[in-house]
């Protein structure tokens, strides 16, 4: 009978300090369904010891450079030209050069130029030749941006109809010429491929959370936009909502829906 | 003994030469004059914009001015003094929000304690003006009563002035920023401009990117501003 009672109250006291314990635990590995204003990762720039000259090979070419900077995981190397280049594990993901003088390209401009749909094409072969699995990324559309006069070509690996960081930006000036590229974040998201955004629940969470934020203020809200990033290595759903309130003042207010 | 002075003297003068003769070279520290950021602190990340563009302005040689919310006539007298001038305040179309409920407008004949028109003060007041960035909401969108601000401060005399056609995000704001003076240190101001997409892109995605791209550049860009 004695030993009846002790198995007992040890089970009992087995199950009542573990409730707690697993609820602490289960709150440290997920974070699902919470949403929180969002917290933007800053730039980590640093310039890193030891760090040497490369010759790296751009396009078939052969091109001396120097140590520069690091951005997150992304190394920064610069040539004689300002021309910058970006490599991530011995990989080039990235480089922007410098822009021609004006009157260069005006010169150059008169002889010939491209259009729209031919800085696509070239977006698109330099993409197939560059980046792994090209296919699986979704032309998000071109432009041509006045300011520096280049057409702009953007591509993502979305997920669920949703961007993500895994994104391809090219830029190819009237000549043909490219003249930007940036694929930092190849594969960050593959391994979540397949899963199911709950724009409903999403939407409902957000509108919780706006409503507790501005309270009588709030006049109206839009979703502006939604993408997956990680964060503190969880994804995280970032929402950006366009707020209206009766003072009649805007803001672009960022949320985190963790998916995770 | 007067021999030795004398050289003493020449060997001065020549080591004076050769320093301003590196100074002269290098374009850090080129710079005087005001750099003038305003800001509203009640923005949450607000007080990011000055801060973390302050050491790339302090390193071309401006002095470097903050200030949290000004009134609407403060604003425009430290415009008429400022080299560098940014802007972190709230914003509509045609309009700058400043402190005490004050506005600062395009058009029009608004001079009293609560608004004043850009149009009445006299032509050439920014003439020292190198840049404006005016990041408020929509200040890059001309409005029918208010107009076009970014237009009117270069029509008064800047050598260019950029708003923002979106509601933009200070996150963003204070980023793109900080990555223009990073490279405006050295490069013109077309390619700062560039610099900053192309890292924003990278930083915070492609909608940011598309946000801060879109906007209303009055002016030249191709010059210096260091």
């Amino acid at each position: 009978m004695k030993v009846k009672k002790v198995v007992y109250i040890t089970i009992i006291a087995i199950i009542i300090t573990s409730i707690p314990i697993s609820i602490s635990l289960a709150r440290n590995v997920s974070d699902e369904g919470k949403v929180l204003e969002t917290n933007y990762t800053m730039a980590n720039l640093e310039v890193k010891e030891n760090m040497s000259g490369k010759e790296l090979n751009i396009n078939g070419k052969k091109v001396n450079t120097l140590y520069s900077y690091s951005m997150n995981e992304v190394d920064i190397y610069i040539d004689k030209n300002e021309n910058e280049y970006l490599q991530k594990s011995g990989v080039t993901v990235g480089f922007i050069k410098a822009m021609e003088v004006e009157k260069q390209i005006e010169d150059k401009l008169r002889e010939v130029e491209i259009d729209e749909k031919a800085a696509l094409e070239i977006a698109i072969e330099y993409g197939k030749n560059n980046v792994d699995e090209f296919e699986k990324y979704t032309t998000l559309g071109v432009k041509f941006c006045n300011t520096y006069n280049e057409y702009q070509v953007y591509f993502n690996k979305m997920i669920d109809n949703c961007l993500t960081m895994d994104q391809i930006y090219i830029t190819i000036n009237k000549l043909g010429n490219i003249t930007s590229f940036l694929a930092d974040k190849q594969g960050m998201f593959d391994k979540y491929q397949g899963i199911n955004i709950e724009e409903n629940l999403v939407n409902e969470r957000i509108e919780e959370f706006v409503n507790n934020k501005y309270g009588q203020e709030l006049k109206k809200y839009k979703m502006n936009s939604k993408t997956l990033k990680m964060k503190n290595e969880k994804l995280v759903l970032e929402c950006m909502v366009e707020i209206e309130t009766h003072k009649d003042t805007n803001y672009l207010e960022g949320f985190d829906y963790y998916m995770e | 003994m007067k021999i030795k002075k004398r050289k003493v003297k020449l060997l001065i003068v020549l080591f004076g030469i050769c320093v301003l003769g590196i100074l002269a070279s290098n374009p850090i520290l080129a710079a005087t004059g005001n750099a003038t950021v305003v800001y509203d602190s009640t923005i949450k990340g607000g007080t990011d914009i000055p801060s973390k563009c302050q050491s790339h302005i302090k390193s071309m040689g401006y002095t470097f001015n903050q200030y949290d919310l000004p009134k609407h006539t403060s604003v425009v007298s430290y415009m008429k003094n400022a080299k560098v001038f940014v802007s972190g305040l709230h914003g509509a179309p045609g309009t700058i929000n400043c402190g005490s409920n004050s506005i600062i407008v395009a058009k029009g004949s608004l001079n009293s304690a609560h608004a004043l028109s850009l149009n009445t003060i006299a032509n050439g007041s920014f003439s020292n003006m190198k840049i404006a960035l005016i990041y408020g909401c929509k200040t890059g969108v001309p409005d029918a009563t208010y107009g076009d601000i970014i237009s009117m401060i270069q029509s008064k005399g800047a050598t260019c002035a950029i708003g923002w056609r979106e509601t933009t995000n200070t996150s963003r704001v204070s980023e793109w920023n900080r990555l223009f003076f990073e490279k405006a240190k050295k490069d013109t101001v077309v390619e700062s401009i560039r610099h900053a997409d192309y890292w924003l892109l990278s930083l915070q995605g492609t909608e940011a990117h598309n946000n801060m791209g879109n906007r209303n550049e009055k002016g030249t860009i191709t010059h210096t501003i260091y």
